[in-house]
């Protein structure tokens, strides 16, 4: 045979060529196909969060709970690791989903970007399943802009609150703290008494750590104001001078302990997890472990100046919002008022939950099981509490230097409270003071 | 037996005109191409892509949403001198000290070692190895309970022999050297691996020479043994400098987004400036510096090799 009549020798090397490069751009097209094929009429809501695997559970009960009552798919989707970093890139890149959490650090710039959509509307209209007015008015004021439109709403809450190791109380020889406050006495005084007994048991007795959590809340619990006119003026205010000057006391009479910036379920939360804490400021995450733990506990607030009431305290908060890109924001807002309302809460939070209701009539939720004891003070901390101040969020650097950079501060050793005081209200009037 | 003689000439071969020069050299040129596109594609859309767009942001004002603005060389200028960057940079620099030469010259010694296990030997490098294998974050979380100063054992083994434990992960002058200790622990296996089949590749004909010129342990250990692994510890010195500037697993999980400024690296304050701040231009500019700093060394590190590494044929 001629060779000028063979068929092409090649035509394999053609067939695998030509189906790589068709592969290839299946795959890559195939990357942005499922938020495409998703139209007005399409009756799903996706979701996303961050969640332990506890959480993350309950999260996909709530869906087929969700689904199965209303007929609409929700989807939910797990953040796993950095959520920030996860849901900025999805919004970047117009893949979030229609309803995400949304922490305090992240919630300005999503409003001032117009990212999420304002909650007015949809509240105000018959449809409803919640009301503004059902949330704790302190943990709400954070998901505004500065028109003070609501752009989220709190899914639940964490108060900072007093742990402390009963038994180690009764090795001091002390009074239960929680005691003490049913009595009207859980004064600083009262904890001074604790903190001194302690001390000869070998354990250590708190810790005062890194952030606007724990400074503002042994402020506030006294009666001392934080800010006037969007201004800091703790650092001249008497109550936190005073409140301030005794830690730094307790200090130097190694009954607090500075316990540094470590991240949430480290420092202090560890050490009292061994029994080597007679006391740790945390919220009610601290739940979970402690219930595997073989040792009694209970929780008290803060204390307070008359001894039995329960002041404002700092509390951890996180919000639902719907995406403005949302391709279905009427089921998305449905979705929300379902997932954060009364209902939604105590599905969500019942059966060993590890956080507290943002809203009003959960009393159940936080007594469950009658551990710990005191439980259902978590409701009045929460009720009475305040989530991240608004002038720390008015500048990101705030959400993310902050800590660290009282941490050097606190680490330098503060001369004195006022001293230290004006240094921190110095940063967070000026954030280009931050270390 | 008569032979026939044809006189009829034999057909003539009439090959297909060759094609063009031109027109076969693009026929291989789609054709390479075809086999280099699915690579090719994977590769302009996860690395030249991001590489350029970052370029792009570091030139311009983002906050991750919306519209860019041009900042032209603002956001260099702000890294170069914001003093915060700067510690930042110095960290990552002490980091590299720390762990890269001890993390190869201990791995050299157990290699070594490692060469007269006999039996052993698989036992030692799975063991070495195990942790390799391990995620940084398993890693980092058994080692926070080690850091703890109250609760950790290494802490008390110190104690017990006189030695003040410090608080690893809240002094600021212990952070970086923890780092380094974790990440030696993490990554020691692999260089011990590495270091292994770069042994076990010298010719035992050298040191049997050497042994009848009379070497000395030394002599054989400087003259074979060090030039022969040459290449194995160029490529190990490279990717090891690399990737210690490129820490930031261990800082995230031990400090979250709080840590100290003693203990942040280059990469964790740029992860900090993009999705904690939400300014991407500075954080790209960042990226830049970095990628730039890395290239710089690298190149050094390539030019440098001519006068100790040594390549057999």
């Amino acid at each position: 045979m001629a060779q000028g009549s063979s068929p092409p020798t090649l035509s394999r090397r053609h067939l695998l060529g030509l189906g790589g490069a068709v592969g290839a751009g299946l795959t890559l097209s195939g990357c942005g196909v499922g938020r495409m094929m998703r139209g007005p009429e399409d009756n799903t809501v996706t979701w996303g969060s961050w969640a332990n695997p506890g959480e993350a559970k309950r999260f996909f009960e709530f869906n087929d709970q969700y689904t199965a009552q209303t007929g609409v798919n929700a989807v939910y989707q797990t953040v796993v690791g950095d959520y920030t970093a996860k849901v900025l890139t999805q919004l970047a890149g117009r893949a979030a989903p229609d309803a995400f959490y949304v922490n305090d650090a992240m919630m300005p710039t999503l409003i001032l970007e117009e990212q999420v959509i304002p909650l007015t509307d949809y509240l105000a209209s018959p449809d409803a399943v919640t009301a503004e007015e059902d949330y704790f008015p302190g943990l709400v004021d954070w998901c505004r802009n500065p028109d003070g439109e609501l752009y989220g709403l709190p899914v639940d809450c964490n108060p900072l609150v007093i742990w402390f190791n009963s038994d180690i109380m009764a090795e001091a020889g002390v009074d239960l703290p929680a005691d003490t406050f049913d009595n009207g006495g859980w004064t600083l005084d009262a904890l001074t008494d604790v903190l001194e007994a302690v001390k000869p048991t070998g354990k250590r007795g708190l810790t005062f750590e890194s952030g606007y959590g724990h400074l503002f809340s042994w402020i506030t619990t006294f009666g001392g104001t934080l800010f006037e006119d969007g201004r800091p003026v703790f650092q001249d205010d008497p109550v936190a001078i005073e409140t301030i000057g005794w830690i730094l006391e307790q200090f130097q009479a190694e009954t607090m302990f500075y316990g540094g910036s470590l991240p949430e379920g480290q420092g202090g939360e560890q050490l009292f997890q061994a029994q080597q804490l007679a006391c740790v400021v945390a919220g009610r995450w601290v739940l979970p472990n402690l219930r595997e733990l073989d040792f009694n506990y209970d929780m008290v607030p803060f204390p307070t100046k008359d001894g039995g009431t329960v002041m404002p305290a700092s509390v951890a908060c996180a919000a639902m919002s719907v995406n403005k890109r949302s391709i279905n924001p009427d089921a998305a807002l449905d979705f929300l008022g379902a997932f954060v309302n009364t209902e939604g809460q105590r599905f969500r939070l019942s059966g060993g939950g590890n956080a507290v209701p943002s809203v009003h009539g959960l009393e159940e939720v936080v007594t469950e099981g009658g551990v710990p004891a005191h439980g259902a003070l978590f409701l009045e901390c929460a009720e009475k509490g305040y989530a991240m101040p608004r002038e720390l969020l008015r500048d990101p650097r705030l959400a993310s230097r902050f800590s660290p950079s009282m941490d050097e501060v606190m680490k330098a050793g503060p001369t004195d409270a006022q001293t230290l005081l004006v240094q921190l209200s110095d940063m967070i009037a000026d954030p280009e003071r931050l270390s | 037996m008569t032979a026939t003689v044809s006189t009829t000439p034999p057909p003539v071969k009439t090959d297909p005109a060759p094609p063009a020069p031109r027109r076969r050299k693009g026929y291989d040129n789609l054709q390479a191409l075809g086999f280099l596109a699915p690579q090719l594609v994977g590769l302009i859309v996860f690395m030249v892509g991001p590489l350029v767009f970052a370029i792009v942001l570091s030139l311009s004002n983002w906050s991750g949403f919306g519209n860019r603005s041009w900042a032209g060389f603002d956001n260099f200028a702000y890294v170069l001198t914001d003093p915060d960057i700067r510690q930042s940079a110095i960290n990552t620099i002490w980091f590299t000290v720390l762990q890269v030469p001890p993390m190869m010259i201990s791995a050299f010694l157990i290699a070594l070692m490692m060469q007269n296990a006999g039996k052993l030997k698989s036992f030692y490098r799975t063991f070495y190895f195990a942790p390799v294998v391990t995620s940084s974050v398993a890693v980092a979380a058994i080692w926070l309970w080690l850091f703890n100063p109250d609760i950790s054992p290494l802490n008390s083994v110190l104690n017990s022999v006189g030695i003040t434990a410090p608080d690893w992960l809240q002094d600021p002058s212990y952070i970086i050297p923890a780092f380094a200790i974790v990440s030696i622990w993490q990554g020691l296996g692999y260089q011990i691996v590495m270091f292994m089949a770069g042994l076990q590749s010298i010719s035992p004909t050298m040191y049997e020479a050497a042994d009848i010129d009379g070497a000395s342990e030394v002599q054989k250990m400087f003259r074979i043994t060090l030039p022969m692994i040459s290449p194995t510890i160029l490529f190990l010195s490279i990717t090891s400098i690399i990737s210690s500037f490129q820490i930031f697993d261990y800082i995230y999980v031990f400090l979250d987004t709080n840590a100290p400024q003693a203990g942040r690296t280059i990469v964790y304050e740029i992860v900090q400036i993009a999705f904690t701040e939400f300014n991407f231009g500075v954080a790209s500019a960042v990226a830049v510096c970095l990628f730039v700093s890395l290239l710089v060394l690298t190149g050094l590190q390539l030019a440098a090799q001519r006068r100790w590494v040594h390549y057999t044929e």
